[in-house]
């Protein structure tokens, strides 16, 4: 390298150097092309992408949920004694659960009347309750009717939730999609198990006479559903 | 199945080779003035990506439950998070990326061509480092970190310039005849591989648009949507690791097919056929990759995170010190003559092979469950055979061959290499002091 060389601000010679080849030049040029091609298509790709992705995240993600319902349904008649406590034991099997659906809740309703035919029998006293046990479902919820009693021959309503927020009525949700909007209510496990209720009765006997047992009917109704999603 | 991370070993390994290499270039002063300055770009660029690697590292411990991607700092998708430290960290993690970028250029123009040179060149180069590295982590921190994804076309453009080199010297050796011109192709073929592995081995991810079914997936996480010169950015560093794979894998096939194989070949074969399994790889998780928007966030399967330890881990923490090491001293960038520098080489290439090791063997025997013996009976194995052959492993890095003679360049002024270090120092005391200040100051957040 000469003095001149050294003493020049800027020398770009070794550009010129390796920009002096022709067919390297094309080679560069061939290379450059291709890659602008390749940035081309793959911008416009992501670009598209980018689109739909945002329709998704910023679109107007309400959408409504309603739910097809079936039901599964128990009975069982037991006849009981002045004092007695018995426990039913209702086995919801995961196989009894049609495809798609959940357990939502499960509705116990205790019938009974007096059925002892002696004159003036007031009607009996039923205590029901449904214990705690190993089933999925929502035991502490507010809505839950775990326990009643009547003295009246009137039905005694009791009502588990077993699916989180399950009411039976259709309700709003926002998710990017249908699968996010329907993903709490697909939650599999909730509703199958043992469902017990337990029964106590108390007989009321007119005077003089003995009225020592009752005949007490349960019907257990396991609602079940299928959410579907649609977009507001 | 957990794997050990192995950005410490890289943190230690580039910081400890970056300082003997800037001791090294300093030291050298009646080495050529040139290379001397190219060691100095390289010692740096070791500092910065060292420090890099130092807060990933960091990061990793202090925050094991945090999400923390490569995409966040690449692309500029990070929000703060109101966590100080945290947020000051990645703020780094900017400021040394925009470091390393300004830095690779600059070495881009340097090794293994001097493109530029004269009094006022060398100035500007010194000053254009400096200036770029202190406005640049400023521009991303205050203007949005997605800004960030500009320096795309900074990246692309030192790419091109060194498969220029390597199109050059490959037309050179095989067209022209010209042997000596092989050094040129193998130095910038080797650069390549060095700061390009890492988006080179998703090549047929970027052609078969793989990448973008992944980048979705980020776009989704994103408060706002992206503009399409963001888009842009993002594709043009896809492609400043396709262009140069494509060029060297074919380049290199044709050259194996005339005169054999050689480092370079081997090397990016490997990386090919990394990038072609990564491919099938991306299609395989591609419903994980998009589920975040069409269904919801899953987790990538274990052995996806194996897989990508044992190839970008491997290749970006462990391989590439060891192809910087091989590109310092085969083309003489510090001077190895004389005996106090040649003890310091072999400290540095016998750390760098025992850190590499044993990290190695860390790293299967926490994917495969290896007893510690056997392990420990590896890496002594390792050591033995290090020490026993210490002398033909420095051999065959400091083998003479013509590389070393074919990089040379301007004179520059002795002041230059004292100048540039301290510029250096204080830029990293710079980004670490604006990065502490501003994350403090909730900038961005």
């Amino acid at each position: 390298m000469s003095n001149d060389e050294y003493e020049a601000e800027f020398d770009f010679s070794g550009f010129r150097e390796l920009l002096n080849d022709r067919t390297s030049n094309i080679t560069m040029v061939v290379a450059l092309a291709l890659s602008v091609v390749v940035l081309a298509y793959t911008t416009v790709d992501l670009a598209n992408l980018n689109e739909e992705v945002r329709g998704l995240v910023e679109g107007d993600n309400n959408w409504d949920v309603s739910f097809e319902l079936q039901s599964l349904t128990f009975q069982e008649t037991v006849v009981m004694v002045d004092g007695e406590q018995r426990q039913l034991d209702f086995e919801v099997n995961p196989s009894d659960v049609p495809d798609g659906f959940r357990v939502g809740s499960i509705r116990a309703t205790v019938s009974y009347g007096e059925t002892s035919g002696l004159p003036a029998d007031p009607a009996d006293s039923v205590a029901a309750n449904v214990p705690q046990t190993g089933m999925q479902a929502q035991w502490s919820d507010d809505n839950n009717t775990l326990s009643g009693s009547s003295n009246d021959a009137s039905d005694i309503e009791l009502l588990l939730r077993t699916h989180p927020g399950f009411t039976g009525q259709a309700t709003n949700a926002s998710g990017l999609n249908e699968y996010q909007v329907l993903q709490p209510w697909l939650v599999e496990g909730f509703g199958t198990g043992t469902f017990s209720v337990v029964l106590e009765l108390n007989t009321q006997s007119p005077p003089f006479l003995n009225d020592s047992d009752e005949e007490i009917v349960v019907n257990v109704e396991v609602v079940m559903f299928k959410p579907s999603a649609t977009p507001v | 199945m957990a794997t050990e991370s192995l950005a410490p070993v890289a943190a230690i390994t580039d910081l400890i080779l970056g300082t003997l290499t800037i001791i090294l270039a300093n030291r050298a002063t009646n080495h050529d003035p040139h290379k001397r300055f190219t060691a100095l770009l390289f010692g740096w660029t070791f500092i910065f990506i060292g420090a890099y690697y130092m807060i990933i590292s960091v990061i990793e411990l202090q925050y094991p439950d945090g999400v923390f991607g490569w995409s966040l700092i690449q692309f500029g998708t990070y929000a703060p998070t109101g966590d100080g430290t945290f947020d000051a960290l990645v703020f780094i993690l900017y400021g040394l990326q925009a470091g390393i970028n300004i830095l690779t250029l600059a070495l881009a123009l340097h090794l293994p061509f001097d493109l530029g040179s004269g009094r006022g060149w060398n100035a500007a180069i010194i000053g254009g480092v400096g200036v770029y590295a202190i406005i640049m982590p400023i521009v991303v921190i205050f203007g949005g970190f997605s800004i960030t994804v500009v320096q795309s076309l900074m990246i692309f453009t030192t790419a091109a310039i060194w498969t220029m080199i390597y199109i050059r010297g490959m037309v050179a050796e095989l067209v022209n005849g010209d042997e000596d011109a092989r050094s040129a192709s193998k130095g910038a073929g080797l650069l390549l591989i060095a700061f390009y592995s890492g988006t080179m081995i998703w090549w047929l991810s970027t052609v078969m648009l793989a990448n973008n079914a992944w980048f979705s997936g980020v776009i989704s996480q994103m408060s706002e949507s992206s503009s399409i010169f963001y888009l842009l950015g993002v594709e043009m560093l896809w492609i400043a690791g396709l262009m140069p794979l494509v060029v060297v894998f074919l380049g290199e096939g044709y050259r194996t097919f005339k005169k054999g194989a050689s480092l370079l070949s081997v090397v990016i074969f490997v990386v090919a056929v990394i990038g072609f399994i990564n491919y099938f790889i991306d299609i395989a998780v591609t419903d994980i990759l998009v589920s975040c928007y069409e269904t919801e966030c899953k987790e990538l399967p274990a052995a996806y995170r194996v897989w990508e330890t044992l190839t970008t881990g491997v290749l970006s923490y462990l391989f590439v010190p060891l192809l910087f090491v091989y590109i310092l001293i085969q083309y003489r960038l510090i001077d190895t003559s004389s005996d106090e520098n040649r003890n310091l080489l072999r400290i540095m290439i016998l750390l760098l092979l025992l850190i590499v090791s044993s990290s190695f063997i860390e790293m299967i025997q926490s994917l495969i469950p290896v007893p510690q013996m056997v392990t420990a009976s590896l890496l002594a194995i390792a050591v033995a055979f290090f020490i026993g052959w210490e002398e033909r492993i420095t051999g065959w890095f400091v083998e003479e061959s013509a590389d070393g003679e074919t990089v040379f360049g301007d004179t520059i002024l002795a002041q230059s290499f004292s100048k540039f270090t301290v510029l250096m120092s204080v830029v990293l005391v710079y980004i670490i002091t604006i990065s502490w200040l501003f994350a403090a100051m909730g900038v961005g957040a």
